[in-house]
């Protein structure tokens, strides 16, 4: 019994065939919604549904780019993530510079505090987050945003400069 | 200034400690302090005590949703680490299209969780997804599987959804934990007489324990306060309230009912809840192995 189940799973081919079950499971997101991106609207939406576009056709794309305005959104992510990674690496460079070079009373704790940041679900800081942004009329705006990526990102940049990896 | 300089080294950190200090320890602060105060939006703001955490602990549906929190969050970390030591070790093993594997099963690390639970919700969906119909036409199934109906099937769907999004990082910890196994070490061990079994058990998993061990950790930590899948697969909740877990609880306190003094008092008892979680976390990253 044993025996046989190691000749299987030494054949050559048996990490071939996992892999590709895994994967086929890890794309087939990827796959439906590259193909229901060039159905029409009827078609996407049918019963039973269809697996190649019956209708190939490009209007939904024009409709996403035009309508939704998908270049609106774009921009806006381009500019809330660039200014955000820009103050991060930033202010993460002076921190991990300094914790990596120089050993000082404290520095041990400082990078516990920041591994210790990591710990904390974003979650339960959305209340405190909404109300001080409300106070500073900050809500509806993009630096709400920024503010809100320093603080998931920030942490981590720290702890990747210092060069201890994710591990 | 000389290099070893520590006040140097206290002044570099500074803007940094500023950050931590007005972006993580302000808030918390404030979370921590409004969890004792009647904050409804209806009446004046006052001190109550522990009035929000009685309001909380005493909810006969407290029990439920931390039960479900558990299971939603084990049993996606048990598949997400289940699926990526099997995905680390075939990658381990072959030489030829590793590459074309591993940037495929890397791919959903760039999908948003929330996206990740709408592109599910959809493949799962009963009358236009695609896995219901395949379920058919291979005969498993007489009628496309609704998800949604039962309160097991719909918990199993959103821990798809999440573990999907999961496997990838943990793939790539597992795998990086392997390839540093020397491999002098595994043909010691098949002089031994081991076969792939024993090498299995006695060599890659105890010499790539420690990042399979943080790996993990960090998953169960993430998946445990996580509502990005919940929300968009089975807003409010599903059937029966059987994908309601901490944070959907602590988001309707927050937005629904606009309670924030309840809200804040959930938050706390889900940094709590958390940080049991992220203390073993914190322990193994800074013993060095």
């Amino acid at each position: 019994m044993r025996r046989a189940l190691v000749k299987i799973v030494d054949h050559r081919a048996t990490p071939y065939v996992v892999l590709g079950v895994i994967t086929l499971f890890m794309i087939s997101p990827f796959i439906w919604m590259g193909l229901s991106a060039f159905k029409t609207h009827s078609e996407t939406f049918r019963y039973p549904p269809t697996y190649f576009p019956e209708d190939f056709t490009l209007e939904t794309m024009y409709e996403a780019w035009y309508k939704a305005p998908i270049p609106t959104y774009l921009k806006n992510s381009l500019i809330m993530c660039l200014v955000a990674t820009f103050i991060i690496v930033v202010a993460g460079t002076f921190t991990g510079y300094a914790l990596s070079q120089y050993r000082y009373k404290g520095s041990n704790m400082v990078l516990g505090l920041f591994l210790f940041t990591r710990t904390i679900p974003p979650l339960a800081l959305l209340l405190p987050y909404y109300l001080v942004l409300m106070k500073l009329r900050l809500l509806n705006t993009r630096l709400a945003v920024i503010l809100y990526l320093i603080y998931l990102s920030y942490p981590l940049v720290v702890w990747l400069l210092k060069g201890e990896g994710i591990l | 200034m000389k290099l070893r300089d520590s006040g140097y080294g206290m002044l570099l950190s500074v803007p940094g400690l500023t950050i931590l200090l007005l972006w993580v320890l302000i808030p918390f602060s404030i979370v921590f302090i409004i969890s004792f105060f009647r904050y409804d939006n209806m009446s004046p703001v006052i001190p109550t005590g522990l009035a929000n955490y009685k309001t909380v602990l005493k909810d006969p549906a407290l029990p439920l949703v931390l039960a479900r929190t558990f299971i939603f969050s084990f049993g996606s970390t048990g598949l997400t680490l289940l699926t990526s030591v099997i995905l680390a070790l075939c990658l381990n093993r072959i030489v030829k299209g590793s590459g074309f594997f591993r940037s495929l099963v890397v791919m959903p690390w760039a999908v948003p969780l929330i996206l990740s639970g709408f592109l599910w919700a959809w493949m799962f969906h009963p009358s236009f997804g695609p896995i219901g119909d395949l379920l058919m036409k291979c005969k498993l199934m007489s009628e496309p599987i609704n998800i949604y109906k039962e309160s097991s099937t719909a918990m199993a769907g959103v821990i798809i959804a999440d573990a999907w999004r999961r496997i990838p990082f943990l793939t790539i910890i597992t795998l990086a934990g392997f390839q540093s196994i020397p491999p002098n070490l595994y043909e010691a061990a098949k002089v031994d007489g081991a076969d792939s079994f024993h090498t299995l058990r006695y060599v890659s998993l105890p010499l790539a324990s420690r990042p399979i061990l943080i790996g993990t950790l960090i998953t169960l930590m993430f998946s445990f306060r996580s509502i990005d899948v919940i929300y968009s697969m089975t807003p409010g909740g599903g059937i029966g309230k059987s994908t309601y877990v901490l944070g959907t609880y602590l988001f309707d306190y927050m937005y629904e009912f606009l309670n924030y003094g309840v809200a804040a008092s959930i938050s706390v008892i889900l940094i709590i809840l958390t940080f049991g979680i992220g203390a073993f976390f914190i322990y193994y990253t800074l013993k060095k192995g």
